[in-house]
């Protein structure tokens, strides 16, 4: 299952690569933290085979993530007030994470209360894009939109990974496995969903020529 | 430890799940909603549109009736009683031309608010009839070409009557402002469309529909254009002159084709 996870970024990486011509700007942003994933996901791999802690790995990856995730919902929220309630959240979420790193966790542990302050970020804003797209009430068949699947696999991943990431420092210094098959399992489901948010990308590219 | 990380991780992947599902039901349903909101508005707006069509040519047609019972007859009499003054030629020789005129203008107005034509001759006789108007009255040269015509094919009186509104503002509005030396109309008229083109070789300034929202003349024919189901696209020449196209498509099969 670990193997597995921890290959599963191939596939949206593969896929992103071949359409990435046809993509939306906000899927050739998703496509940029893609690569980074993967990019970071082979150091941590290599440093680890190398003995060498890869925690600091781990560390910057949130504010790639969150910065990558802020941008693409800033440019889904349709109104002024969302798109200010993002930033804002970002920048609370930059200044926590520092004051976090300076004097609660440092950057030699798991990273546990950035990830979930990050996590509760994001459940918020994928609550929030879902009640703009039923306000809306535009679309006939939200699954074929590909910022309805990637919301919802970034509401799934976050929501499942919330309570994981809360006591991950706990969990990772006493060495409990299951951490890592509950995080490989979402880890799947959330590289599932990029790879059909990218096709239907895609596919929309093609509809609308 | 573990048993609360499994199940509370299980409970929030499921309420995730869970937003995600009634989001797509939802939206679904409110989608479907609102497209009957949609339908209701369209219906109701044209039947407005209809009742405001109806209440405007009534008006034109009281009007019209009036002027043609009250000042035509008016005039007539007035005609026969200076008939019948003394012999002061020249007086009775201006004031009859003047009458002659009047009568005209007046017999033009009621033709204009209340196209006569319409009924007895149909929306082709009546198009004929404006255009030979035209050629006497103006020294712009409109010439009406029927490309192709199919005789069993016959439109509604209220279609033939917005028509007639449609290509009535459109001539004027040629005449008045466009500086033209010459109009042809070219109509065709199938089994799967009416399609009229009028071509004319002015400054190009019939207005676009878009851009004079405001203007009461073209207000009207976009109203009369939306009442018979008709589109309408203008193009402007880079030289000089404007082709403007009305097309309504007259058969079920061609509309689904063209929406499709």
């Amino acid at each position: 299952m670990l193997s597995l996870s921890a290959f599963s970024i191939l596939a949206p990486l593969i896929v992103g690569f071949v359409h990435f011509q046809k993509l939306s700007l906000n899927m050739k942003i998703l496509y940029i933290l893609i690569v980074i994933t993967f990019v970071m996901e082979a150091a941590a791999l290599i440093l680890r085979l190398q003995g060498i802690r890869n925690l600091f790995i781990f560390h910057s990856y949130v504010y790639v993530e969150i910065t990558v995730v802020m941008m693409i919902y800033y440019r889904l929220f349709d109104t002024f007030r969302w798109k200010l309630v993002a930033v804002i959240l970002y920048v609370v979420f930059i200044v926590f994470s520092i004051l976090n790193v300076e004097y609660v966790e440092g950057l030699d542990v798991f990273n546990s209360n950035q990830r979930y302050v990050e996590g509760l970020i994001i459940i918020l804003l994928c609550v929030t894009y879902f009640v703009q797209l039923m306000r809306r009430a535009e679309h006939r068949h939200l699954h074929s939109l590909p910022s309805f699947w990637l919301n919802s696999g970034f509401l799934i991943y976050f929501s499942g990974t919330l309570f994981l990431f809360m006591l991950g420092r706990d969990l990772i210094q006493r060495d409990i496995g299951i951490f890592w098959e509950i995080h490989a399992l979402l880890n799947i489901l959330l590289n599932t969903v990029y790879v059909i948010a990218l096709l239907k990308a895609k596919k929309q590219f093609v509809e609308t020529k | 430890m573990n048993h609360f990380l499994i199940y509370g991780s299980i409970v929030m992947v499921f309420l995730a799940i869970s937003i995600v599902l009634f989001v797509l039901f939802y939206q679904r349903k409110m989608y479907l909603k609102q497209q009957k909101i949609n339908e209701l508005e369209m219906v109701n707006q044209r039947k407005l549109l209809q009742a405001e069509i109806n209440a405007t040519e009534r008006t034109q047609k009281r009007i019209a009736q009036e002027l043609h019972d009250q000042t035509g007859a008016s005039l007539t009499s007035l005609r026969f009683y200076i008939a019948q003054m003394g012999d002061d030629v020249n007086h009775k020789d201006k004031m009859n031309q003047m009458i002659i005129e009047t009568a005209d203008f007046v017999k033009n107005v009621c033709n204009e608010m209340l196209p006569y034509t319409l009924s007895e001759a149909g929306f082709i006789g009546s198009i004929s009839e404006m255009t030979d108007r035209l050629n006497e009255t103006t020294w712009v040269k409109v010439k009406f070409v029927q490309v192709e015509i199919d005789e069993t094919i016959k439109l509604t009186p209220n279609e033939e009557l917005a028509l007639y509104r449609i290509v009535q503002e459109l001539l004027n509005n040629i005449i008045k402002y466009a500086e033209s030396t010459y109009i042809d109309l070219f109509l065709t008229l199938n089994t799967y469309e009416l399609k009229l083109e009028i071509v004319d070789d002015g400054t190009g300034l019939i207005p676009s529909l878009d851009g004079h929202k405001n203007s009461f003349g073209l207000r009207n024919i976009v109203s009369r254009l939306q009442y018979i189901d008709a589109e309408m696209v203008r193009t402007t020449r880079r030289q000089r002159g404007t082709t403007v196209l009305i097309r309504k498509a007259l058969n079920e099969k061609e509309n689904h084709n063209r929406s499709c």
